[in-house]
């Protein structure tokens, strides 16, 4: 464990990327954390050891490189579903509904430990640039119900609803029971987080003007596009798979909330 | 009936008037409001300051409440907020501000590190991003993207 200049740790504001790396602080947090959520990481830690492999095993190295990347999504939808908290109080949305996006962050948090604990198992992050200064959602000029709706649309109707299938995916190939039993936990919440968006629609339609809903059916076409990256130019059987997820769970979803987008 | 039955304590006498005055949230100097419920009343409402109201609030006085909504709080005729510009406060000229570390202060363990060695030849990875920066969240359970996409 390094040493910190004191002054300088308090002065710490990030400029730039920086290898993606977490700490844990235990005592009187962690104990609130497993009252909140008990028993989270009761998984099969132990079934799993990496030194019996070769380090430079190319699908050890690639686990490790997709699970990187896994443990910074997942923090960034912590820091998604903080944003979308306080844009929801902002808009002055149900409080159930505030408590909901609240509680979806310590969901979020709760994934965070699991898949830098399993990426800490199979030997370590991987070379992985990040700057955390800009982790949050880019905060907008629009009205506050319209930009809570920005949110629930990027991060809940559309991010949430492709990890579902995502996540399900790799639950079925994973063979492995510590990879199993993570990706069980993460997608059994996932379902929740694609709804709230939903939810939120749902109370604020009444107030969504034609235009808001032709925005809002920009910024789904916009944020579809940009996942479509990781599976368009892939396997084919996994981009049909995709493809139809977005179909069945984003487009004819939004649709009935009067929301049209388009996969391009 | 005393209030001291819900708890209220009289902390300024002189506000016991027939009549409550309209009160504003206490804020700092940002503007950004005190919380925590520590028996703040607020600060009395100056009619004076700059007061911005928001379109929104001006149309959702006007328009009938979904059905679906229930209230939680019951309406009151609402106090005009006190809008000051959020501004962020200076920081440090940039040859003071350190190299950024990781967090790992004396009381805290590491819950994600890199190997200490061997992955030089790795290519390097970063968040799949948006062309304003804005990381995608949602495990898509890719390896990312690039930083900065079309």
């Amino acid at each position: 464990m390094r040493q910190r200049d004191v002054q300088g740790w308090h002065a710490q504001v990030s400029v730039a990327e920086a290898q993606l790396e977490l700490a844990w602080m235990g005592g009187a947090t962690e104990r609130r954390l497993r009252h909140a959520r008990p028993d989270f990481d009761d998984l099969p830690w132990g079934s799993f050891d990496a030194t019996q492999i070769d380090p430079a095993d190319p699908d050890l190295i690639e686990s490790r490189q997709v699970w990187t990347n896994g443990v910074f999504t997942e923090y960034a939808s912590a820091a998604a579903f903080s944003a979308m908290n306080i844009a929801f109080l902002e808009c002055q949305a149900p409080i159930d509904l505030c408590a909901a996006a609240a509680d979806f962050a310590v969901d979020e948090l709760v994934h965070v430990t699991l898949v830098s604990r399993l990426v800490m198992t199979l030997g370590g992050a991987t070379p992985y640039l990040v700057d955390l200064a800009k982790i949050a959602p880019v905060r907008s000029d629009l009205p506050p119900r319209l930009r809570a709706a920005e949110l629930a649309i990027k991060i809940s109707c559309v991010g949430e609803a492709l990890s579902l299938p995502a996540l399900s995916r790799s639950h079925r190939g994973a063979k492995h029971p510590l990879a199993r039993a993570v990706l069980a936990r993460l997608r059994h919440d996932e379902g929740p987080h694609a709804s709230i968006g939903h939810w939120f629609l749902t109370w604020a339609g009444p107030w969504l003007t034609r235009g808001d809903r032709d925005h809002l059916g920009m910024v789904a076409t916009e944020a579809i596009a940009l996942y479509s990256q990781l599976w368009r130019d892939g396997d084919v059987g996994y981009r049909d798979y995709m493809e139809t997820a977005v179909e069945e769970r984003i487009i004819r979803r939004l649709a009935r909330a009067g929301i049209s987008c388009e996969a391009r | 009936m005393s209030k001291r039955l819900f708890g209220v304590l009289s902390l300024v006498t002189a506000c016991a008037t027939s009549q409550p005055k309209p009160s504003a949230p206490l804020c700092d100097r940002q503007g950004a409001p005190a919380c925590g419920n520590i028996g703040q009343t607020g600060v009395a409402y100056d009619p004076k300051s700059a007061v911005v109201i928001r379109p929104e609030m001006r149309a959702s006085t006007q328009t009938a409440q979904p059905a679906i909504e229930r209230t939680l709080l019951a309406p009151q005729p609402r106090a005009q907020t006190l809008l000051a510009a959020h501004t962020r406060p200076p920081g440090p000229p940039p040859d003071a501000i350190p190299p950024r570390q990781a967090l790992l202060a004396p009381h805290t363990k590491p819950l994600l590190a890199p190997r200490a060695s061997g992955d030089a030849q790795l290519t390097m990875g970063r968040p799949l991003a948006s062309a304003g920066e804005e990381p995608m969240c949602g495990n898509a359970m890719s390896k990312g993207g690039t930083h900065r996409c079309p």
